[in-house]
């Protein structure tokens, strides 16, 4: 699976402190987004419990998931990926979390979409 | 006469012992970021050098009695790395590292605190009184998420 390309935004729970801190995105690939939209039509799921003012949603598979701020497309080809951290492995495949990558303090989170938007199928 | 070194630590007023092998560093008070979808026990992660570390509330996962008096966000952080996993620990004070003969070392838990006594493997006597042993490998693993 290509992650050239990831869409990624700004987790809007972070606080955008000014002390030298890490700001977390996700991401996803961008060959798995259907459409980017911004009138909802489709069931709204929120795995992620994004917060912020939702202005566009990712369609996939029939349903809608908001974004965060900072919704851009990213090259991560090329980024120092964060080495495996067995305490977060649970977490990872339960979300579907692909790799992390991080430049400077900025922590990408690379998400499988369809296991995320199957994740918050069975959680609810 | 066979010796031991522990690293000990308090938390939640309890004095606790580990292996110092499995101690990295000591940090000063972080901050930490939000990782989503997880429990209230992973305080969230910090930078670490070039990667990133989970911070795990120990006290609140163990339950202690007292474990509201730690601000996680005021206190050090103890790093910790065993068997690939690599977490930071919020922690009240540290004691540095023990030198103590064996049979100082009681197997015998009789610490009861929380669900501490299912992480202990032994206790004894030491510089600031009684110290529990805790396997911080097994923390890890139960804790993980």
């Amino acid at each position: 699976m290509s992650n050239v390309h990831s869409l990624t935004c700004l987790a809007d729970h972070v606080s955008k402190v000014e002390t030298p801190s890490l700001r977390i995105f996700y991401a996803f690939p961008a060959l798995q987004i259907e459409h980017i939209v911004s009138d909802v039509t489709l069931p709204i799921v929120n795995p992620l419990h994004i917060s912020s003012p939702h202005e566009l949603y990712i369609e996939q598979g029939g349903r809608v998931m908001p974004l965060g701020d900072e919704v851009r497309f990213h090259r991560l080809e090329g980024t120092r990926k964060i080495p495996d951290n067995l305490f977060l492995a649970p977490w990872s495949r339960k979300i579907g979390v692909m790799a992390l990558y991080r430049i400077e303090n900025d922590v990408f989170i690379l998400i499988d979409l369809p296991t995320l938007l199957n994740q918050a199928r069975t959680d609810t | 006469m066979t010796i031991q070194q522990w690293f000990t630590f308090q938390l939640a007023n309890t004095w606790l012992a580990i292996e110092p092998n499995s101690v990295v560093t000591i940090l000063d008070p972080q901050h930490y970021v939000h990782l989503p979808l997880t429990p209230s026990h992973i305080l969230g992660i910090i930078p670490h050098g070039q990667s990133i570390i989970p911070i795990l509330h120990l006290s609140d996962f163990l339950r202690m009695l007292n474990s509201d008096i730690l601000n996680p966000q005021t206190h050090r952080v103890l790093i910790v790395s065993i068997n690939d996993m690599d977490v930071g620990i919020p922690i009240q004070v540290t004691g540095g590292v023990e030198i103590i003969s064996e049979n100082q070392v009681s197997n015998q838990v009789l610490t009861k605190n929380g669900r501490l006594q299912d992480f202990l493997v032994g206790e004894f006597e030491g510089d600031h009184g009684l110290s529990c042993i805790l396997d911080i490998g097994m923390v890890l693993e139960r804790s993980r998420v």
